[in-house]
Parts: C-alpha cells; sequence; structure tokens
C-alpha cells in the first residue's frame, strides 16, 4: 500500500514550515497538529527537529508527542549515537531518521539498523542542484555537501542497513512548484528499498502524478498538509480516505 | 479492571500504555505477574528476538507467571508481535528455544520470491476474519487497516486458533484466539481507530 506522509518541522517545540531549509515560517501548536492528523488518519507522520543539529534530541517533548500519536512515527534530528536512537524507539517511535550522521561514514547508521533492524531506519538523502544541473548532497541543515554520486551513496547506505530512503530537493523543498520527478524516479529504479520522495509537491491532486510517474513507496509533504489556498493560510489537512483512493494506484 | 502491561524490557510499551488510556483505561506497567486480581487484563508486547525474549522470561521466571495467568486463571491476555509469536511452541527465528506453548503450532520465516512482498513485510495491511467473535465487534470492515513489522509469522496446528488472516504474498494468521488468550501480529497500538477499537474489544472481552 503506497503512502502519504505529512513531515513536520518543528523548532524550539514549535511547529514551522520552511522554503529551501531556510526562512522557517512558524505554523502553530505541533501537538494540535497532530490531533488533527490522528483523527485524519494518516499513514504515518516524519517529525524532524530541524534546531537540533548538534544538541541532544528533546525526549522530554518528543515523549509527549509520542503519546498522542496513534500512528507510526519516525523521528529525526540530533541522533549522534545509538543511545539515543534505542531512547526514541522506548519513547514511542519506530524510526529514526539520519542524515548529518551520514556525513563521514555510516558507522551510526549500521550500529541501529544491526541492533534495532533496517525497518527501525531512514536515510535522509538532501541534495541540491547546481546552476549547472549537478545533484549533490548535501548535510547538516544544506551547509555541508559531498562531491560524490548519489546512487552510489544511497546504495552505500542500503549496504551498511538504511530500510528506507528519505529523498529531498532542498531546491524544490517548500516552493509547493513541482517536484523533482524524473529524479526521483531514476533513484526508485535503482535502489533496493522503499523510497520516500519530498520537497515540492504542490497540490493534493499532484499525489496522483507523482505515483502515475515513479514507482516510489511513499510521498512526504509539508506545505500541502499545513496551508490550504493560493495566500497559504494554516490549516492543517491530509486527504479524506475517498479522495486517497482516488490518487493512489 | 486495569490492564496490566508487562514490560518485557525488549519492547515499546509506551504506546500501548498511551493507547489503553486514550480509548478511556487504566493502564499500568507492571515487571511481573504476580498480583493479578481476576478481572485484570494483560497486554504482552513485543519487538525483537523469539529466542533473546525467551531466555528473559524464563530468567525472570516470567514464563511459568504467563501460563499461570493464562492457563489457570485465566485472564484474558494478549500478546502483540513477538508478544503473541512467543504463545507458541517455537521458532524458526531461534531454533531450539520453546516457547510458551499456549497455543499450539509454530512461528516461520516469510520465504517470499516477489519483489512486490519484500520480508520484512512492514506497513499499512488489513485481515480477515475467519468467524465471528466479540473482538470484531463494531470494527469498519470497509476501512480497517492495521499497522504490520514483521519477518515471521504463527502458523496454528488447529485451525480453530485462527481467528483472522492476511494475506502478503501469501496467507499468514493475524490474529489467534484459544478462550482467553488473544494474538495480534500487528501493532493495534499504531493502527489508529481501528487498532484502537480491537483493543476496547479485548479490554471488554469476558471470557
Amino acid at each position: 500500500m503506497k503512502r502519504i506522509i505529512p513531515i513536520l518541522l518543528i523548532k524550539d517545540r514549535l511547529l514551522y514550515k520552511t522554503i529551501n531549509f531556510k526562512n522557517a515560517t512558524y505554523i502553530g501548536d505541533p501537538f494540535i497538529a497532530l490531533k488533527i492528523f490522528n483523527e485524519k488518519e494518516v499513514d504515518e507522520l516524519i517529525v524532524l527537529d530541524i534546531n537540533n543539529q548538534n544538541k541532544e534530541p528533546d525526549f522530554e517533548f518528543l515523549n509527549d508527542l509520542a503519546s498522542e500519536a496513534f500512528m507510526p512515527l519516525s523521528y529525526g534530528g540530533g541522533i549522534s549515537n545509538i543511545d539515543y536512537a534505542e531512547k526514541i524507539f522506548r519513547i514511542g517511535f519506530e524510526k529514526v531518521v539520519l542524515n548529518t550522521a551520514n556525513y563521514s561514514n555510516f558507522d551510526l547508521l549500521s550500529l541501529i539498523s544491526g541492533r534495532f533492524g533496517s525497518q527501525a531506519v531512514i536515510c535522509a538523502i538532501d541534495y541540491k542542484i547546481s546552476l549547472f544541473k549537478k545533484r549533490s548532497c548535501v548535510f547538516m541543515n544544506s551547509s555541508k555537501s559531498i562531491n560524490k554520486n548519489i546512487i552510489q551513496f544511497i546504495n552505500e547506505a542500503v549496504e551498511a542497513g538504511a530500510g528506507e530512503i528519505l529523498l529531498q530537493c532542498v531546491n524544490f523543498e517548500g516552493t509547493m512548484e513541482k517536484m523533482d520527478i524524473s529524479f526521483i524516479k531514476t533513484i526508485v529504479d535503482k535502489v533496493n528499498v522503499p523510497v520516500i520522495g519530498t520537497g515540492g509537491s504542490p497540490s493534493h491532486k499532484y499525489i496522483k502524478e507523482f505515483f502515475d510517474s515513479t514507482n516510489a513507496s511513499a510521498l512526504a509533504a509539508g506545505s500541502i498538509f499545513v496551508y490550504h489556498g493560493p495566500l497559504k493560510g494554516v490549516l492543517i489537512n491530509y486527504p479524506s480516505y475517498d479522495l486517497k483512493e482516488e490518487l493512489i494506484p | 479492571m486495569k490492564i496490566k502491561i508487562l514490560d518485557s524490557k525488549i519492547s515499546n510499551i509506551n504506546s500501548v500504555k498511551n493507547m489503553i488510556e486514550w480509548i478511556g483505561y487504566e493502564a499500568q506497567v507492571v515487571e511481573d505477574l504476580k498480583k493479578i486480581d481476576c478481572n485484570d487484563r494483560i497486554i504482552i508486547p513485543g519487538i525483537g528476538n523469539f529466542g533473546s525474549a525467551m531466555k528473559y522470561l524464563k530468567e525472570k521466571g516470567l514464563a511459568d507467571q504467563i501460563k499461570e495467568v493464562a492457563l489457570i486463571k485465566k485472564n484474558p491476555i494478549l500478546g502483540i508481535c513477538l508478544g503473541m509469536q512467543i504463545f507458541m511452541n517455537e521458532s524458526e527465528e531461534s531454533p531450539g528455544e520453546k516457547g510458551l506453548e499456549l497455543i499450539d503450532g509454530d512461528v516461520k520465516k516469510f520465504e517470499i520470491n516477489d519483489q512486490n512482498f519484500k520480508v520484512p513485510h512492514v506497513g499499512w495491511n488489513t485481515f480477515k476474519g475467519h468467524k465471528n467473535h466479540t473482538i470484531f465487534n463494531k470494527l469498519d470492515y470497509d476501512r480497517h487497516r492495521y499497522y504490520f513489522v514483521h519477518s515471521y509469522f504463527v502458523k496454528c496446528k488447529d485451525s480453530s486458533n485462527i481467528l483472522a488472516s492476511t494475506d502478503y504474498g501469501i496467507k499468514f494468521t493475524s490474529i489467534i484466539n484459544k478462550e482467553n488468550i488473544f494474538g495480534f501480529q500487528f501493532h493495534p497500538e499504531k493502527s489508529l481507530k481501528y487498532g484502537a477499537k480491537l483493543l476496547k474489544n479485548f479490554c471488554e472481552f469476558e471470557v
């Protein structure tokens, strides 16, 4: 069953939305968003702390969040050792999302996957497209990059134990214009684990186009689930059961 | 009545506790089953490895306590995921390690050679009930779905212990039941209102 996954960006315990990983705009109270997502029967949720690269995860806050979430949950942000990951699992999250930890090697990813299973580890691949259309992986909120073929990098992550790939283009993130769909397709066709495509989806209607043109396992998005209408008024939303039937092949 | 959740140190008990409280019951995490009232319900969540789970339960004397509660006191008892698999005789995951033998049958590994059905089976799926039972009260059969994460599944020797089955490349048993003993292969605590409904039905089950 293909999945549609809201991404909640958290900063100082509040819900934000970014554009190109920058310009964080305050959205509201994450607990209210969570309650609405419970009622809307979301497939799962990804919670990313965008202000937490070098700190320990805010376990108290995450515990409160998990206690009201009755769907599968993933968390990313500041997971720099296996003890943090274990704490996150005990709190009630099913998966951790690793990005910065993979900058120099996949040791942590491999360790977590070995102990908790590959289904518990999402490798987040953020990438930028240069003026010359060259794509390269970026880390630490897109502040550092490495010069390596993305497919090769992903295959190494899978080899190390990543159970899922969260593939996100920084240039498209939050723009609500379109997604880097041909590249997502290329990756999906070459990678052996489920790929979650994200970054740039303009509307609920677009989800159908996404699933029609790629074989990705899931689409994740932020803006379309927190904004409504051309003026981008804040409204937490998610496709209804019937609409989902139309959007997902 | 209390819902007592056994902390077997191998599992994520928080989510189960949260959902039990959400549906309006008093949940208590316990480290053993020495003090069980006759109307308490027991939940054994579990993720991890069959062998290490059984070793832990035997070392701590919990294996015998679970058997006593399930077979002699006859409290309603529910195993979730690995917590269900340990109710069986043994598992291909840990050959030689005996299970609790509450329900006759074994635990097998998925062997599906089809790219569409990857192992582990992770994600939303549904089930078909094999017979009427109060555990299915007021389920929304058109839309219900449950969250699965597993590489092994149970195979009952006695088909009367199969309450529901699920398709994933093959048809496997996703709910087992024998009198007061229940097992769910999926995670009701992560399955939105559908999981909540099943847990509520379990809490209300009378032997």
